[in-house]
């Protein structure tokens, strides 16, 4: 019986049924990762009171088995956190020199419900520095490697989580999306990924990036899956205003029938620099809805060609505000022997963070600056708002939308795609970001490049509070791949 | 304007004043959103080559970024340059700049801003201490990288005139 192939759902049988333990899955995720963390490097830290959690988990489970009590979806559930997720007690570092030193004061929202459940955390996982990159590569602490090919980058900012869990490391695990860091990662290691609607899940706990655009979410084997952990912490927190709780009515009217979707599929998304292997993977897999009685309808997001420069604008301008808090002086790394206050302030600054977040912070106090923020960021906010109502208006003729997550599959360490490729390559995810609403990335097929097999992940694109419709309509294609 | 056997790349090169991707270490940050930007950018200038972009958005790309202007910005964001980071830098924040450029296609006039990513607005709660039991003083002292009888430390803010 290998416990790192097992789904939540199954984890959760399998424990109540007493076919293991927690302590004997804790135990087997830690081998798991003592044996191939050394190559892929999803994890910065493993916690070694994992164990003792164990431990605790089974004393009481046994208790609630024996009072016939109900057993949360998540309890004895062994969970990566990516390490911009505050966990009281625990290092956060983001990926980045600057918090190396840091160790968090209080527990993030997500960590919170997570803990009500009685969920355990194996360790803080591989990133980006700050979330600002998609391959993992600007981690401070080396990247990670996709388990499918270890010369290939598992995707980022949340790479660590994603391969994470295509490694069996984790049966699951929490990442964050400001621009396509759950789905993308999510679709080049062959996992299921989502980013919920803005305000869905709270952000408390969350180092910012850009706090208009960030959200947690999952990444998990399965959309079953995904719909647990989500589930689980979504919701209304105190400690971020903007999140909130739907009724049941606002979430959707329940399960619904594949032959009852209206599928749009943007035109735009399937445009110059798409890898043909992965349109035709894509393709297939829309086909498959098609054939089982949905209507598909192809669609046009007119602004989708200006999501990326919007997204450069907005991203950077939120980033500067956001790490300007990391001054040397509260928290985090402070250089040696400073001058004078603002020798320290700009010592400990050029020290601690690496060079996209420089480059992100230049950018973002120069849009910011007088006399240039109504040229750009406000002209920015404008497009946002077209961008916003190109979605409304699909949404009120089909139900979801489908697309590739990625224009290719996963690329190599170093490697340098062509220019058209990596506008599409953001383009797929950031408008969703910007429009503050719902899309998930589930393995729709696979290609093959040199000796590798490599995932590819369809993009499924919902109005917001969608999520019940596209982790569905996700869920009926995932057994058909499955059985493919 | 140039020869059908000439690479993208070539054709860049005899440019004049066309900022280059600095050099990077390829085994570790070859990958790298500089490249992007770069890749992006020469992307923009070789459409305008063969004709497919207009020269208003050529012209964008050129947008002059002096040295001193990144001096200034690095000193607003409180980042210390070293010589060699500057032009590179400076090259980036054109080329970039560049890139948005493109949303002065969009006719924004009547437009409202989309300020944020909710839909929620004036959201109250009760005026008392909200703070979490767990932000207590002395946690968040022990977080500071240096602290003297209970206060965080910083270097003299008001100096004597020399």
């Amino acid at each position: 019986m290998d416990l790192t192939a097992f789904t939540i759902q199954r984890i959760g049988r399998g424990l109540c049924k007493k076919e293991f333990s927690v302590s004997e899955l804790v135990a087997a995720y830690r081998q798991c990762i003592g044996e191939q963390n050394p190559t892929i490097n999803a994890y910065l830290e493993v916690f070694d009171d994992a164990r003792d959690h164990a431990a605790l988990r089974d004393r009481e489970l046994a208790e609630k088995l024996e009072n016939n009590e109900r057993i949360p979806p998540l309890f004895g559930v062994p969970i990566a956190i990516k390490d911009n997720i505050l966990i009281r007690g625990k290092t956060a570092s983001a990926g980045s020199r600057m918090l190396a030193p840091y160790t968090a004061s209080y527990d993030a929202g997500v960590i919170r419900k997570l803990k009500e459940q009685g969920a355990i955390f194996l360790g803080r996982t591989n990133m980006d520095e700050f979330a600002m990159g998609s391959s993992t590569e600007y981690s401070a602490f080396g990247p990670a490697k996709n388990p499918r090919d270890a010369s290939r980058v598992p995707g980022g900012s949340s790479g660590g989580s994603a391969a994470a869990v295509a490694a069996g490391m984790a049966p699951a695990a929490l990442g964050s999306d400001t621009g396509g860091s759950i789905r993308q990662p999510a679709a080049l290691c062959g996992v299921t990924g989502l980013k919920p609607t803005y305000g869905r899940v709270s952000r408390s706990g969350l180092i910012a990036m850009a706090s208009s655009l960030d959200q947690i979410g999952p990444l998990a084997q399965t959309a079953g899956d995904a719909r647990i952990l989500f589930d689980a912490i979504a919701g209304r927190d105190e400690y971020d205003a903007t999140s909130y709780d739907i009724t049941e009515r606002e979430a959707g009217s329940g399960k619904r029938e594949v032959k009852d979707f209206i599928i749009g599929v943007p035109k735009e998304y399937f445009e110059q620099g798409l890898d043909p292997d992965i349109e035709q993977t894509v393709r297939n897999a829309i086909q498959m809805y098609e054939d089982a009685g949905a209507h598909i309808e192809e669609v046009t997001l007119p602004h989708a060609e200006y999501a990326l420069s919007a997204y450069y604008i907005v991203v950077p301008a939120e980033v500067s505000a956001n790490l300007a808090r990391f001054d040397g002086i509260r928290y985090g790394y402070r250089a040696a022997q400073p001058e004078n206050l603002l020798d320290a302030y700009e010592k400990s600054r050029s020290e601690g963070f690496g060079p996209e977040v420089k480059r992100r912070l230049m950018l973002g106090t120069h849009i910011l600056s007088a006399g240039y923020y109504d040229a750009y960021y406000l002209t920015a906010q404008k497009v946002r708002r077209l961008i916003a109502r190109d979605f409304d208006e699909a949404f009120a003729r089909v139900d979801l939308l489908m697309g590739p997550t990625t224009p290719t599959p996963a690329f190599r360490f170093g490697e340098k795609s062509d220019p058209v490729s990596m506008y599409l390559a953001d383009m797929y995810t950031v408008a969703v970001n910007l429009a503050g609403i719902p899309a998930l990335s589930i393995p729709a097929g696979y290609v093959r490049r040199d000796n590798a097999t490599l995932p590819v992940g369809l993009h499924l694109i919902g109005p917001r509070n969608s999520e019940d419709l596209i982790l569905d309509a996700g869920e009926w294609l995932e057994e058909r791949v499955k059985n493919h | 304007m140039r020869h059908c056997e000439e690479s993208d790349d070539e054709a860049i090169q005899k440019i004049p004043g066309l900022p280059r991707a600095p050099s990077m270490n390829s085994g570790s940050l070859a990958m790298t959103a500089v490249r992007d930007y770069y890749d992006f950018m020469r992307f923009h200038l070789v459409s305008g080559l063969r004709g497919e972009t207009s020269s208003n958005a050529l012209a964008t790309l050129f947008m002059p970024i002096s040295l001193q202007h990144v001096e200034h910005i690095a000193r607003l964001a409180r980042i210390r340059l070293t010589e060699d980071e500057k032009e590179p830098l400076r090259m980036d924040l054109a080329a970039i700049l560049g890139f948005v450029e493109k949303l002065n296609e969009v006719e924004t006039a009547d437009i409202p801003p989309m300020t944020g990513g909710t839909t929620l607005v004036n959201i109250q709660r009760a005026d008392k201490d909200a703070r979490p039991e767990t932000e207590h003083p002395a946690t968040l002292l022990s977080a500071t990288p240096e602290t003297q009888n209970g206060y965080v430390k910083v270097k003299q803010i008001f100096t004597a005139m020399q």
